[in-house]
């Protein structure tokens, strides 16, 4: 065990934590490792903290040096004062129960039953979440009108079913309990009828718009632009604004440099068998990222490598961060941010030489043009890499194969030109790898009748078939958030506005702080800040007023794509909100309400929807029914339809222009020269918390990082050697993580913040992430972590040269890294497992991973070792030691060929049996399972004092591993929730039976049984169970505060009614959603057909059905066809901790990557 | 020096261990007895705000029990009827009842119920914990009839409990069905057939249908898939 290896270290002194392990230490380095401690084995007071589930002890509140500030804060008790209310209240208990039958309850029924509702029986609405690059369709359950649960619209193209971590989490910030719930004037509560005469008032100071600005987040949909062309229309001079600090600004003016105003490229990933993401974290953000994602895993489903190994797709990442799509990657280049354009640069004209550009782009004459501009003061740092990326892009490409490449939006719009260049030079835009699509596509109505107009002679508006106010909304060519902020800001300064609307975004606090936003504001006469919460804007606004949530108001939205989508609410405005589009209406004078706005929008504007039938059929599909995308061909005039055509001819022009004009953008491009001394820090939206817009959301704040596995906290990242160099000694400690705190400078601004190591950054390069250290984001959100806005360039460039010296401090970061850590990824077999000889001595490593050409050498690599193989589709026991068990009696321990608990008693489970398959190779750590099972299972969050603690409660944690060279290391991804062992040990040593199996093989947890010994979270051996050390639910309403009542208010209409919320003192874990298992058997029941031989895909747990990739498969193991007995029938599905022979009913697929023969 | 205990105290040790035997049986008992919910449950009867006559409607007038309780079949909860399911008729029928004083606040001339008309405040009787997971649909399409649970609602003026519904009662039945044969159980008692008239009749099974529903109903019983008896089953 690593364990006892490491009672061998040389201990180290605490105080040096960088320093290796002395020479001659026995102990073993441990292939896969959590953290840079890991690997080096832990300093003297981490000796205890590997695989030690409680480092802290069990009751560390009443031990603790510094009790009564850690009892103040989790608001644990002393011994004598539980002591005290345990006598008081078995005293009540007494009197009570002697002489109350029970609290009297009401059921309250509806006066007037809606007709859809049936109480009991959950509805789904199809609405759309209007994100930060357009729409994303999504079906909302509610609860007898409370939305409880956010999932994918497989209709939507942006979506296809799925989901990501924000979208899951939106239903909470609905519930929020610190939104406004009244107008605010200068920090007074006030009415909306005070506010609406002093607006009326405002505006009317206002002639002509003179004066007037609106600050909006983004152009919105088809309505919000129809009011805002009136607006601009009656108002002439008024100005609009939109700001969305993570709007895929450069990646559009990429597009409309070599496509021309208006166009975008859409990648279709699963065509293409090489991907290379340039910057590109296009797993877990930006725009269309479920898409990509989906597309992606597409080229290494399990059935795709079982049978052909070698046509499993091939992704590079070139990254200054380590992202999680770095961690997907089989070869990842580092480079500091502002080189990455250079390693395009190098890589283009390496293909180029080899591949011309095609006829359309301007062939030969334009492929030296751009050769010239890529090779020109310009030096390759990785020429190796580079080459090997080259041959292996060719060679594919000759092959018939597809290629993309996939510039992130950190990277300016003439690196994304030079991306579509390059893949127009791999042919991709021939095979359908990446298309050209037009603009916003109005609807199909609307383009016939504009042709056909024109076919007769009329006069069609400028920009085709859109209507002229679409045009307005989006200007082109398009003008980037930080462009119309700075606008916004001079105007201010300039005194030229008078009264500024600013309807959601938060430019006070999520701008960079060079801007000085803040200040410029202030000079206007009237602010009227509309948001979900008294933000900083909110603060230092004339007026703040509540603003919807989008579940609570009518909209539109336009995605990323061009479909159109209606935003349907799915409950009143919970504090008497008003939408923007409400405002906005005020602001323009129309008097129609939201609903009917968007009606006659979808039938007159769009004339796509014809009468009230058809309208009611696109609010249940949620989105307009014809394909909405127009691809448009790179062949002038050969479009599909007029519309397209007409498009074509333009972008024809545009594109025989731009690598001219492109290779002109990229000489201007100055590569950076990071050092030690003057390093380069990139920005980056946080994982978790965005820009900062979800730092009041509970969920989210203690999501961790996918990488770096902080979570309410953020923190400077770089790799171990700039550390090193700097001096900089950050490391685990116990739970946490001390880190040394810097002073970083950037321009004439310091932050201080503390360093968090993370292995694989690119050299000489920091990372931070933006969104943290809000002051007046709310109760969860106030003061987490340290503010990266005020050193953010003000030109929106993610990147910039900064200072850094240490200031003597350690500070506590928190990272779940070490958190349920198993025995090492690396374990060796128990040792008396080889004691007893059972042939298992061979290394069964927690997570099995290989390579291509490892797999096709060896095809059952991953069974290696294990007690149990897969055999004609099963995992079965090979013959040689099934004739043992088959023998008779049982042997005595120690006896060879027996594993630890004996297989002979096993139960052999008939029927219909659950169980999941967990693909590791297409999982890519994105965490949208984990947020969708805090939402469907009611699992509340802890805070941060207590995941200091190792409390938390997920169900479903995703362990990060490392392997390899400290600096370039590989990251692995394993999410493990409660394995569902059919010989669990979790349940023959709890005391009550309060968890046993079904007959179905579900590992059920009875929480009114449980009584809290804890004993099976001790006994389980990949640490799956959580304990509820406190109400963390605040189910107790005896005891709680007035506030903490008012605050559930909210927060209770969340919960899923069809799941126990638990109390605490009980276990809990995953249940593979059994309430979903449970309402698939009534269904089928009141359907009169069989419960027990439910079809496949009757049931999908929520982490199944948010996952982008669709690693994870749930179903009946013991129907072939089901997916997951499909999943499982693979040669590299393997058990866990096989030989312990508990036979989770949960394996998982080998990890298969696929490097290239000349990067090794 | 004098005696510290008197004489009769001599008699204690001979007492006592018969004396607290019949104690320890008799707070045994009260314990098993008054503790359990066929004694705090049983007979809950609380008063509700509409005097509200299952006699009558369901009894004597012969009401089918879905008019009311509309989602049986569907849903987890057999619901309770909104108000205006009660203005359908009181609107017309004796709406000066002295009786319906609550439901006549509710509503406006027309009999409609009024925009702010509050929620009738129903006391609950039948009451599962919230860790428990019933399903009424579940029950009522196998042929689990409303009296089974609920007993002779047609003759209840005003609804008492009259099951126990504790975790015990509703495994008897569960186990039941499963062992018929063996326990010499009549399937026929709590099986009915899937007619959808048999299941709200409140006669059965002393109805004249019920013989010749016998073997039919063992041979259901047998073919049947067996009710849960696991955790999961009702717990999550």
């Amino acid at each position: 065990m690593t364990k006892l290896d490491l009672l061998n270290v040389d201990l180290v002194d605490a105080t040096d934590s960088n320093a290796d392990v002395s020479e001659g230490a026995v102990r073993e380095e441990p292939k896969f490792w959590r953290s840079l401690d890991h690997k080096r084995g832990y300093d003297q007071t981490l000796v205890w903290a590997d695989a030690n589930e409680f480092p802290y002890g069990p009751a560390p509140e009443a031990f603790a040096e510094d009790a009564d500030e850690v009892l103040g804060k989790s608001g644990g008790f002393q011994r004598r004062e539980a002591l005290k209310l345990m006598g008081a209240s078995m005293a009540l208990a007494g009197v009570t129960t002697g002489c109350v039958r029970r609290p009297e309850e009401l059921i309250l029924p509806y006066v007037k039953q809606p007709e859809e509702i049936i109480p009991g029986v959950p509805n789904f609405y199809a609405t759309a979440f209007p994100g930060p690059h357009g729409a994303v369709g999504v079906v909302v359950e509610s609860h007898e009108g409370r939305p409880t649960k956010v999932e994918g619209n497989p209709d939507h193209p942006g979506s296809m079913g799925k989901t990501d971590r924000h979208h899951q989490a939106e239903v909470l910030e609905m519930y929020d309990p610190d939104r406004t719930r009244e107008p605010w004037e200068k920090g007074v509560r006030s009415t909306w009828a005070k506010f609406d005469d002093s607006l009326k008032e405002a505006l009317v100071a206002c002639p002509g718009g003179n004066g007037l600005a609106i600050l909006l987040d983004q152009p919105g949909g088809p309505t919000r632009q129809r009011v805002l062309h009136k607006i601009k229309t009656d108002l002439p001079q008024a100005q609009v604004y939109f700001y969305e600090p993570l709007a895929a600004d450069n990646t559009v003016k990429g597009a409309e440099m070599a496509f021309g105003p208006g166009q975008r490229v859409h990648l279709d990933l699963s065509k293409a068998a090489r991907i290379v993401a340039v910057d590109s974290d296009f797993v877990t953000e930006g725009p269309d990222q479920l898409r990509l994602a989906a597309g992606f895993a597409a080229g290494r489903r399990h059935d795709v490598v079982t049978k052909n190994p070698d046509a499993m797709n091939r992704l590079y990442a070139i990254e200054a961060n380590f992202s999680s799509t770095g961690a997907s990657a089989d070869h990842r280049l580092r480079v500091p941010r502002g080189q990455i354009g250079d390693a395009l640069k190098a890589l283009t004209a390496a293909v180029l030489g080899r591949r011309p550009l095609p006829e359309s782009f301007g062939g030969a004459a334009a492929t030296s043009a751009i050769i010239s501009a890529c090779t020109t003061g310009f030096q390759a740092s990785n020429p190796k890499f580079i080459q090997a990326l080259t041959n292996d892009l060719i060679a594919s490409v000759n092959a018939g194969k597809g290629a993309a490449i996939v510039v992130g939006e950190a990277q300016p719009p003439e690196v994304h030109a030079l991306g579509h260049l390059l893949n127009a030079a791999l042919g991709s835009f021939d095979n359908g790898v990446a298309s050209v699509t037009a603009g916003v596509a109005a609807s199909k109505a609307k383009v016939d009748a504009f042709f056909a107009d024109k076919a007769e002679g009329g006069e069609g508006e400028v920009e085709g078939a859109e209507p002229a106010h679409w045009a307005f909304a989006r200007p082109t060519p398009h003008v980037g958030s930080f462009e119309h902020l700075k606008a916004l800001t001079d105007a201010l300064n300039g005194g030229k506005v008078k009264v500024l609307l600013i309807l959601g975004p938060n430019p006070a606090f999520s701008a960079p702080g060079g801007l000085k936003f803040g200040e410029a504001m202030a000079k206007a006469g009237t602010v009227v800040h509309a948001g979900l919460r008294m933000n900083e804007t909110g603060a230092a606004a004339t007026w703040h007023v509540p603003l919807t949530h989008w579940l609570e108001a009518w909209d539109d939205a336009i995605a990323w794509d061009g479909s159109v989508s209606i935003v349907q609410p799915l409950i009143a405005p919970l504090h008497g909100a008003r939408s923007a589009l409400e405002m906005l209406s005020a602001v323009a004078g129309i008097k129609t309400k939201a609903h009917d706005l968007v009606k006659e929008t979808w039938m007159k504007d769009l004339g796509s929807v014809a009468d009230d039938k058809a309208w009611r059929k696109a609010l249940h599909l949620g989105l307009l029914p014809e394909k909405a995308r127009r691809d448009v061909p790179l062949a002038a005039g050969e479009g599909a339809d007029a519309y397209t055509s007409y498009i074509s001819g333009r972008v024809a022009g545009v594109v025989a222009e731009a690598p001219s004009k492109i290779g002109g953008a990229l000489k201007a491009l100055k590569p950076t020269a990071p050092s030690a001394q003057a390093l380069e820090v990139a920005f980056k939206a946080d994982f978790k918390v965005a820009d900062g817009r979800y730092a009041n959301n509970a969920w989210l704040q203690e999501m961790p990082d996918s990488m770096s596995k902080l979570c309410w906290d953020n923190a400077l990242l770089m790799g171990p050697k700039l550390a090193n160099d700097l001096g900089i000694r950050s490391h685990v400690f116990k739970n946490s993580y001390q880190a040394d705190e810097v002073r970083l400078t950037v321009g004439d601004t310091t932050v201080v913040l503390p360093v968090f190591m993370l292995p694989g950054v690119a050299a000489d390069t920091a990372v931070v992430a933006v969104g943290y250290g809000r002051t007046k984001a709310g109760y969860i959100g106030d003061n987490v972590g340290v503010d990266a806005w005020s050193i953010f360039p003000v030109d929106g460039k993610a990147f910039a040269s900064a200072k850094l010296e240490r200031t003597g401090r350690q500070i506590e970061l928190c990272s779940t890294q070490e958190h349920f850590a198993l025995e090492g990824a690396d374990r060796k077999p128990l040792q008396d497992l080889e004691q007893l000889n059972v042939g298992l001595q061979e290394k069964r490593p927690l997570f099995i991973t290989g390579t291509v050409e490892e797999y096709k050498a060896d095809r059952d690599f991953a069974q290696k070792g294990s007690l149990r193989v897969v055999s004609a589709g099963k995992l079965v026991e090979p013959p040689e030691r099934r004739a043992v068990t088959a023998a008779g009696a049982r042997p005595a321990p120690g006896r060879p060929d027996r594993p630890i608990q004996p297989t002979d008693d096993v139960f052999e489970y008939d029927g219909q049996q659950w169980g999941m398959a967990i693909d590791l190779t297409t999982c890519t750590g994105c965490h949208a399972c984990v947020m969708a099972c805090q939402s469907e299972n009611n699992i509340p969050i802890v805070g941060r004092d207590q995941v200091l603690f190792g409390r938390e409660l997920h169900w479903i944690r995703i362990d990060r591993y490392y392997v390899g060279d400290t600096d370039e290391p590989e990251a692995l991804q394993h999410p493990i929730n409660c394995l569902h062992c059919e010989n669990a040990p979790c349940e023959p040593v709890c005391p009550v039976a309060a968890t046993v199996h079904d007959s179905e093989g579900v590992n059920g947890m009875i929480y009114n049984r449980c009584i809290g010994t804890r004993y099976c979270a001790n006994n389980c051996p990949v640490k799956v169970r959580r304990f509820n050390y406190f109400d963390f639910s605040k189910t107790a309403h005896f005891a709680l505060s007035d506030e903490e009542k008012r605050r559930n208010k909210t927060i209770e209409m969340q919960r899923n009614p069809d799941v126990t919320v638990r109390f605490r003192g009980v276990i809990e874990k995953c249940s593979y959603c059994y309430q979903r298992i449970n309402e698939a058997k009534m269904k089928a029941k009141r359907a009169g057909q069989d419960s027990k031989n439910l079809p496949d895909g009757a049931i999908v747990p929520a982490c199944g059905q948010s996952c982008p990739t669709d690693a994870i498969a749930f179903g009946n193991i013991n129907d072939p066809e089901s997916r997951v007995s499909k999943m499982k029938a693979t040669d590299r599905n393997y058990e866990m901790l096989s030989e312990l022979n508990i036979r989770p009913r949960t394996t998982y697929l080998a990890r298969i990557r696929n490097p290239y023969k000349e990067l090794g | 020096m004098a005696q510290i205990f008197p004489r009769w105290t001599n008699e204690i040790p001979k007492v006592a261990p018969p004396v607290l035997g019949v104690l320890g049986a008799f707070a045994t008992f009260a314990v098993w007895f008054w503790f359990s919910p066929y004694h705090t449950d049983v007979g809950y009867q609380p008063e509700q705000p509409i005097p509200y006559s299952h006699k009558l409607h369901a009894g004597d007038m012969g009401m089918d029990c879905r008019y009311c309780h509309t989602n049986v079949e569907v849903s987890p909860h057999a619901g309770v009827p909104p108000t205006q399911t009660c203005l359908n008729c009181h609107n017309m029928v004796r709406k000066d009842s002295p009786k319906l004083g609550w439901l006549r606040k509710q509503k406006d001339d027309k009999g409609y119920p009024l925009a702010d008309a509050k929620s009738t405040p129903w006391k609950r009787i039948h009451k599962v914990p919230d860790y428990a997971y019933f399903d009424h649909s579940a029950h009522v399409t196998v042929g689990v009839g409303c009296k089974s649970c609920h007993g002779r609602i047609d003759q209840m003026v005003v609804v008492r409990q009259v099951q126990p519904l504790s975790m015990g009662w509703c495994l008897e039945c569960h186990r039941n069905i499963r062992h018929f044969e063996d326990l010499g159980f009549e399937p026929a008692d709590v099986l009915r057939p899937l007619d959808k008239v048999s299941i709200t009749d409140m006669n059965w099974p002393e109805h004249e249908s019920y013989d010749a529903w016998k073997a039919p109903a063992r041979d259901r019983a047998k073919k049947l898939k067996p009710p849960t008896v696991e955790c999961s089953g009702c717990h999550r």
